[in-house]
């Protein structure tokens, strides 16, 4: 596949931590994602922007790859199973995880005893709320990077490989709401390297190049019997208006947004220095990358919950 | 980052002071640690002795 030079930039924005924003991108606009700094996870939901009922099924996604890359479609839930997107460019840096649903609410609760960290789940609703969405509507995300590892208990998550300027082309096949969201787990789990980090994105004026790939694409691969539509359906009604129309005096309220930072000051000795300084490299490569991540893998193997349960901090730590 | 790119290994004592940043959730984590009265009381403490039994945790077993 070669890929096509994108058109004039029509939007640029920097998305803070904990922060998403939903997006109307016209078939064969390219939406780019880019690591600002190194190492965000990115959260990706993706609607019709015509018809909401018609939104990415990562699930059928993940039959052509557990982690997709370029040249890979961005697939509609069936009974549409219509192609979306188009992954134009995706760097090796780059892991596009499938098998991580995305994080919510009750996994911080179950497993840290916090009952309002960021998380996917909401920081989504939150972004489509703009369009009259509603937490409901949030589906699975494609996650780019996010190195998730499969062995023979199912998967793992390692450290984010993603490096300062990494991008990624999403070229547009139907008219979508396309939604990236920054990570919420990333700053206690190794998602994102225990550290939040912004992402910039930018939406591409389609050219007669993409227009026509994407017009290509569509008649190649949404032209089966079988990918229904409302007007195929014994019951072609759906409940709530399917145009998505944005509510120009909405106000999304990001969890714990904006994130507060505090700098800490930890003294060793010289002795205990040098064990830490034998982490460079695999574990970081600055001393304050090593410290914070030596310090969340002993939470995570001491202090993590396994499982959905319900207790109180309290609890947790007892 | 490539071997040569590193800093050379410290051979001398030297200030060894990390700041290290974490938000207001990761705080969260220091307070239920602080919580347990088993690691200190001030959050540079805290995670000084935690990243240290962490190492000591890996040594035993042979990591």
């Amino acid at each position: 596949m070669k890929t096509p030079k994108p058109g004039k930039r029509r939007l640029e924005l920097t998305l803070q931590p904990v922060s998403g924003k939903a997006l109307p991108v016209y078939r064969g606009e390219i939406l780019r994602i880019t690591q600002l700094e190194a190492g965000q996870c990115v959260d990706f939901n993706c609607f019709n922007l015509d018809d909401h009922k018609e939104y990415m099924s990562v699930g059928h996604m993940r039959r052509e790859a557990f982690h997709p890359g370029a040249g890979h479609f961005i697939w509609s839930n069936p009974p549409r199973y219509r192609p979306m997107m188009r992954i134009l460019t995706m760097p090796p840096t780059c892991v596009a995880d499938t098998l991580a649903a995305r994080c919510s609410a009750v996994i911080f609760e179950s497993h840290f005893g916090i009952d309002d960290h960021p998380n996917c789940q909401d920081t989504l609703a939150e972004a489509i709320g703009e369009y009259g969405l509603t937490p409901d509507d949030v589906h699975d995300s494609l996650n780019l990077w996010m190195n998730t590892e499969i062995d023979h208990i199912g998967y793992y998550t390692v450290w984010n490989s993603g490096k300062a300027g990494d991008f990624v082309d999403l070229m547009a096949i139907m008219n979508v709401l396309a939604v990236p969201a920054t990570c919420g787990s990333g700053d206690i789990w190794v998602t994102s390297s225990f550290c939040y980090k912004p992402i910039k994105v930018e939406i591409f004026e389609a050219t007669a190049q993409t227009k026509a790939m994407a017009e290509k694409e569509w008649k190649a691969n949404a032209s089966l019997k079988s990918q229904r539509v409302p007007k195929d359906f014994l019951n072609p009604t759906i409940r709530t208006d399917p145009e998505l129309r944005p509510d120009p005096n909405y106000k999304p309220r990001f969890v714990n947004f904006p994130i507060e930072w505090k700098d800490i000051e930890v003294v060793f000795t010289n002795e205990e220095f040098m064990k830490i300084w034998n982490y460079r490299g695999t574990l970081g490569d600055t001393d304050e990358e090593v410290v914070r991540t030596l310090f969340f893998h002993w939470y995570l193997d001491n202090r993590k919950k396994h499982g959905v349960r319900l207790y109180t901090p309290q609890q947790a730590h007892a | 980052m490539s071997a040569d790119e590193m800093e050379p290994r410290p051979m001398s004592p030297r200030p060894a002071k990390v700041t290290v940043r974490f938000d207001q959730q990761q705080r969260k984590l220091l307070d239920f640690l602080r919580a347990e009265k088993k690691f200190g009381t001030q959050d540079g403490e805290i995670i000084r002795n935690v990243v240290l039994d962490y190492i000591k945790q890996q040594q035993k077993q042979g990591k």
